[in-house]
């Protein structure tokens, strides 16, 4: 199976989700599964960037999204963090790769 | 009930006064790198708590998988292919098509009553049979309260109509028997 | 007319005949009973209460009453019926009060769906509400028994209703449960509240109500917006710590918690969330009654 990385990405039918931030932690209800879940800062950034975007984006673009929200790149990459929040997401089904 | 007005999901935190709010997004996200991303789950379980008759103390008692006692006195279809005449208020015993309250028509446009027959054209059809019950149960005020309509019985036949399964919850799947094993569940009857 | 207006006889004869239809908050059950236990716990803890016409609409209609078998006579039981089925396995009739309680909050919390429904005990003060969401064995009703008894309005025990439209808290006030020790603490605590006879041997251990205050009662059409959340935890002997909570932890543990949260789907999440969005969110570890009303009547001060 191909690694996120290489794959783009789509958060599952947006207007199936709801959510809400409070102090960087989210909590989301995906309409679909019927499941809520809480999430850590990180992945609910990832998500909302996923949400305001019509098109599937790739790991890299996600990073670019999150801009200086991330630490500067050469004191950690973000990447690998990413790639598990996106794992997660899929396997809860709040998001998906692209079909190609 | 109109649906009440509410702002669309979003965030609530309002930023920290006098601080620049991409500062406090950095040291939440970088705080957030080393923590699960999904940090908790709650399962959908409203229709598919477990299903058994139980004492209301039982009931009282909740655990946070168990939300609420079972109800147990609904009527399975071969009862209500048996008693006619007892049909809840709002079901037409002569007119009633099975197409009337679900997607995907059983082939030969049956009836309720044909759909229920034990002995007729869909009695091996145990899915269809047994929502049908549920569906005349709904009709009964008390049987069985987690077990409505549309909601989720048309869903059910829907799916398993269209994919064999029925799927209630996310990463779980039934397949025909185990349907009918849930919903003989709410039935004291056959 | 309320129930304590009715003679014994009076209210004993009606709940055997054609059943006395009670009002709990937004609520009107008809409950029929001969067993002398329900009309002795009626007369006690729904005193306070209003009694609907007898033609007069109810929402419910339950009665409490022996099996049709022999065996009644050589072990006897209680089942509950609800418009004319009975969802439950019986019980031994010592408890047959007991079992119209839990039948009530059986029916509420299946059938309400016009509400959000949380398994929370709620009080009032200031104007504003506590929801006390919990786990059993959290001392949830211990705690509330014991702020209720030092001026707190008893909004519910067991069962908040949550308005959609407003958000706020739709009083159910109803006699207040207490398992094993807490039965003694709360006896202890306030000596002046009115404890019934306490059954002993149910599935929970022994159990015995409370009666909620007058005021509580005669106020159950007051609604109050949500403004504090807190999830108790007694610890023999523990000083008493109040710890904030972040605001997505409490929505988890309320939603866990919200018997009807999924048939409302994207509705309901809105609601919990618009109130924890509004309220403030502790946990709360108590070792003493008094401190937890001295905590709580601050917090509550400070509003």
């Amino acid at each position: 199976m191909s690694s996120p990385s290489a794959l783009r990405w789509r958060s599952v039918a947006p207007g199936a989700i709801a959510w809400r931030e409070w102090d960087g932690e989210y909590v989301v209800r995906n309409e679909r599964s019927g499941n809520s879940h809480l999430l850590g800062p990180l992945a609910g950034r990832v998500l909302e960037v996923l949400l305001e975007t019509d098109r599937a984006l790739s790991v890299e673009d996600i990073v670019t999204a999150l801009g200086d929200e991330l630490a500067p790149p050469d004191t950690f990459d973000p990447h690998p963090a990413i790639d598990v929040v996106l794992s997660e997401f899929q396997r809860l089904g709040l998001a998906e790769p692209e079909k190609r | 009930m109109p649906e009440p007005t509410k702002p669309p999901s979003g965030p609530d935190s309002a930023p920290v006064s006098g601080q620049d709010p991409k500062a406090t997004r950095r040291r939440l996200l970088q705080g957030g790198l080393a923590t699960a991303p999904v940090l908790m789950t709650l399962v959908s379980r409203p229709v598919f708590a477990q299903v058994t008759c139980t004492t209301p103390s039982g009931f009282v008692s909740l655990n946070a998988s168990h939300p609420g006692a079972a109800h147990c006195s609904g009527n399975g279809p071969t009862y209500w292919y048996g008693h006619q005449s007892s049909w809840p208020n709002g079901f037409n015993v002569h007119g009633d098509h099975f197409s009337k309250y679900f997607d995907h028509d059983l082939s030969g446009h049956p009836k309720l009553t044909e759909v229920l027959d034990p002995n007729g054209a869909y009695k091996n059809n145990k899915v269809a049979r047994y929502v049908v019950a549920a569906l005349l149960n709904t009709g009964v005020s008390g049987a069985t309260p987690v077990l409505s309509y549309p909601y989720p019985l048309k869903h059910i036949w829907s799916e398993f109509a269209n994919s064999g399964h029925f799927s209630p919850s996310a990463g779980a799947s039934w397949d025909a028997n185990e349907i009918v094993e849930y919903l003989a569940s709410t039935m004291i009857s056959q | 007319m309320i129930v304590g207006e009715l003679s014994r006889e009076a209210l004993t004869g009606g709940l055997a005949d054609g059943g006395l239809r009670l009002r709990t908050g937004p609520v009107v059950t008809r409950i029929q009973s001969r067993f002398p236990r329900v009309a002795e716990g009626v007369a006690l803890h729904y005193a306070d209460y209003t009694l609907e016409d007898t033609d007069g609409f109810a929402d419910f209609h339950v009665r409490i009453a022996p099996p049709r078998s022999p065996r009644r006579w050589l072990k006897p039981q209680v089942y509950f019926h609800f418009d004319g089925a009975s969802p439950f396995l019986p019980l031994p009739a010592d408890q047959a009060f007991a079992m119209l309680e839990w039948g009530l909050n059986w029916c509420v919390s299946h059938h309400c769906h016009q509400y959000l429904i949380v398994h929370s005990a709620a009080l009032e003060k200031s104007g504003c509400a506590l929801l006390v969401p919990g786990a059993p064995g959290s001392g949830k009703s211990t705690f509330c028994a014991g702020l209720v008894s030092r001026g707190w309005r008893l909004l519910s025990d067991e069962l908040t209703l949550l308005d959609f439209d407003t958000g706020q808290v739709v009083p159910l006030p109803r006699p207040v449960s207490l398992k094993n020790e807490s039965i003694a603490a709360i006896g202890q605590f306030a000596p002046s509240a009115t404890l019934g006879p306490p059954v002993h041997d149910t599935v929970k251990g022994s159990v015995a109500h409370m009666k909620p205050p007058t005021d509580s009662v005669r106020r159950a059409a007051e609604r109050a917006p949500p403004r504090w959340i807190a999830l108790p935890r007694y610890e023999r002997g523990a000083s008493a710590r109040l710890t904030p909570l972040s605001r997505a932890r409490t929505f988890m543990h309320v939603a866990d918690h919200a018997f009807n949260y999924d048939i409302h789907g994207r509705r309901g999440f809105e609601l919990l969330a618009d109130i924890v969005s509004d309220s403030d969110c502790f946990e709360f570890r108590y070792g003493a009654l008094e401190d937890a009303v001295a905590s709580f009547d601050s917090i509550a001060g400070a509003a």
